[in-house]
């Protein structure tokens, strides 16, 4: 019953995310982990996350121990690097293994004293065992959790999220203006680096969200728009060679009208 | 000027030679000649085109698996005109071979290929295998995935004829499997053994044409026509009249082909990776026939269905369309055995091309299987035509 309602709770953040039954490719089945007999709604969360689901973690890689291991004393021996639940001060360590662009971020920001009990980890927005992918919404619930009516901070997150939001539809509208033109002018294949480009520079002010100031982020925006207007100075250059040579076709028929013109006089003469 | 003609006439004795030129070119045509006898002219045109750009892109094109792909993408994005190089080759090639198909309806309906000029019937026949050859052979130069795949596909077929089959491919190919050896021999083929053929072939064409002047629709027991009979009957002389309506004809074809050059550009995918196939791989438009052909009769049946064709053809004046009649209405079997044999060859082009592909008919979509059967399926989002 507890199963059926966790499950419940997490299907609107697990949208798109594969049953529990399937194997993803590069990982063990749930059932092999043996972990999960005990703490079993902790496994249920995990089978349905990102760092499951991709293939990415089994319960070492944050708790130690040997989540294959059928024998629990065993499983947790010393030589396993067991250490069951992480300390608070260092779980940003324990996420900052793969992503240590955040936490050097999240170093950076507010938040940053793992002393103040006060200060949010990383688990406290991101939860621990059903991690998904992260997106600007998140800040919506996970900001508003402590700073209800806080307006400063609501100013602040509106403001990176607006910022981060313009960027993306600016991304987003030079990406369709490069796929609708790639149609006609398939020599823009050879520019699609420079859209890549701008699309990774764009990315990377992603952990820059961490340190929750604009100022980190502004640095990263401005070389988006350069790079994006880059690919955009390209894909004006390919709409006026397109329009040129539509003027050509026009001046090549004009050519054709008069010679043939030409000959039909000269034939009605002769 | 004149003291030049002069110069070389004093040498060459060359006033004899005008003159002959001179009355050849004034000889009356038949009354009935019109439009339709144009194409020949803008065939030529495109010939002349294909021979003029050939050369250009030869200038930079580099006939070598590692660095053809790169070359023919250097010509398309970096050699000035390059682009419009290419595309008038490429537009060319499509072009020739619509030319030549109506050009050979037209010396087939108004049966100008019976005797006396059923040589060059014949060495028109050899000049459309020669032009089907250029595609074939032009089709590997660009090097990417679809030239590569395609070109292992069509050179897959000849393996499947008994005993000389897997020779023949060996000899096409340079080896077990399309490669650089392959590349090589198509180059040679495509810029060297191919236009030499044509060139000598068409030289002959166009002097069998001007010697025997063109065909009337006399029957072929009848005396031909005198070119005073012909003026006396209302043909005019070939110099000018009929030379200013191949001069409009040529203009229009060259206004079309730089048309299609400028707006639908040709393009290059992928470069050729022989350790991945790609979907949907398919041959030219006009190998599309014998590519469905393949997937209804066993391979070595289909596989000889080409020549075979081309050799009816040949056959045509000298053994299959012998009666004396030139007016298609007089020889209603021929015609219409020459009108289902076109029907079948464009069904089979029509399914080659659907075949593989969903499309939406009519609001519904179809799936067309292998071949070319449709299959109603149900299609969502980010499915379509393809």
């Amino acid at each position: 019953m507890r199963w059926l309602l966790l499950l419940g709770l997490v299907l609107p953040w697990s949208a798109g995310a594969q049953d529990m039954g399937d194997v993803p490719p590069g990982q063990v089945p749930i059932d092999d982990v043996w972990c999960t007999v005990c703490h079993y709604q902790e496994g249920d969360e995990f089978a349905l996350s990102v760092h499951y689901q991709r293939g990415l973690l089994l319960c070492d890689d944050c708790h130690g121990g040997d989540p294959l291991e059928p024998d629990p004393e065993m499983a947790k021996a010393p030589d396993t690097g067991f250490i069951g639940k992480p300390a608070r001060s260092g779980i940003a360590d324990i996420c900052a293994r793969c992503h240590s662009g955040p936490a050097e971020f999240f170093a950076l920001g507010p938040h940053a004293d793992p002393a103040n009990p006060d200060n949010p980890s990383c688990i406290t927005c991101h939860q621990n065992h059903l991690v998904v992918d992260a997106t600007l919404a998140l800040m919506d619930t996970a900001c508003a959790f402590c700073h209800v009516g806080d307006a400063a901070v609501v100013a602040q997150v509106e403001l990176i999220q607006a910022t981060l939001h313009e960027a993306e539809q600016r991304l987003y509208a030079v990406e369709s203006r490069f796929d609708s033109l790639q149609g006609i002018d398939a020599g823009l294949r050879r520019s699609r680096g420079m859209l890549v480009g701008a699309g990774a520079v764009l990315r990377q002010i992603d952990p820059r969200t961490h340190a929750l100031d604009i100022n980190l982020m502004d640095e990263l925006i401005t070389a988006f728009d350069e790079e994006a207007e880059a690919v955009g100075d390209v894909l004006d250059e390919s709409e006026g060679a397109r329009q040129r040579r539509r003027w050509a076709v026009g001046g090549v028929w004009l050519f054709v009208a008069a010679n043939v013109t030409l000959l039909w006089l000269k034939r009605r003469q002769v | 000027m004149q003291r030049l003609w002069d110069w070389f006439d004093e040498r060459l004795h060359l006033a004899p030679l005008w003159d002959v030129l001179q009355e050849n070119l004034r000889k009356p045509s038949p009354r009935h000649v019109n439009w339709l006898f144009t194409m020949g002219s803008a065939l030529l045109l495109l010939l002349g085109v294909q021979l003029l750009t050939g050369v250009l892109l030869m200038v930079y094109y580099k006939p070598s698996g590692r660095e053809a792909f790169a070359s023919v993408e250097a010509i398309m994005y970096e050699v000035p005109l390059g682009g419009l190089t290419r595309s008038a080759h490429n537009w060319g090639s499509h072009l020739i071979v619509i030319m030549a198909l109506l050009h050979m309806f037209r010396v087939f309906f108004y049966g100008g290929y019976k005797k006396p000029r059923e040589l060059t019937w014949i060495i028109g026949v050899g000049l459309l295998a020669v032009i089907l050859g250029f595609g074939f052979t032009g089709y590997l130069l660009p090097w990417d995935q679809v030239a590569y795949w395609g070109t292992v596909v069509a050179t897959e077929a000849p393996a499947s004829i008994p005993v000389v089959g897997p020779i023949t491919r060996e000899f096409m190919i340079g080896g077990n499997e399309v490669a650089d050896a392959t590349l090589g021999r198509f180059y040679v083929v495509h810029v060297f053994l191919l236009p030499l053929a044509l060139m000598g072939m068409v030289g002959l064409h166009l002097f069998l044409i001007r010697y025997q002047g063109i065909s009337s629709l006399r029957r072929t027991d009848e005396p031909e026509p005198t070119p005073a009979q012909n003026l006396a009957d209302g043909g005019k002389p070939f110099f000018p009249h009929h030379f200013l309506k191949d001069s409009a004809t040529i203009y229009v074809t060259l206004g079309v082909l730089v048309t299609l050059a400028l707006l639908y550009p040709a393009h290059i995918g992928t470069p050729a990776d022989p350790l991945s196939t790609p979907a949907g791989i398919k041959p030219e438009w006009y190998f599309l026939p014998a590519y469905q052909l393949l997937k209804y009769v066993p391979e070595v049946v289909g596989v000889n269905m080409p020549p075979l064709l081309l050799l009816i053809l040949v056959l045509m004046p000298l053994a299959i369309d012998t009666s004396p009649e030139r007016h298609p209405g007089r020889r209603p079997r021929v015609v219409t055995g020459w009108i289902v044999t076109s029907v079948l060859i464009l069904g089979l082009g029509i399914l080659g091309h659907l075949s593989e592909t969903t499309r939406m008919v009519l609001g519904t979509a179809y799936h067309f299987d292998v071949k070319g059967m449709p299959h109603v399926v149900e299609i969502t989002d980010g499915e379509g035509q393809d």
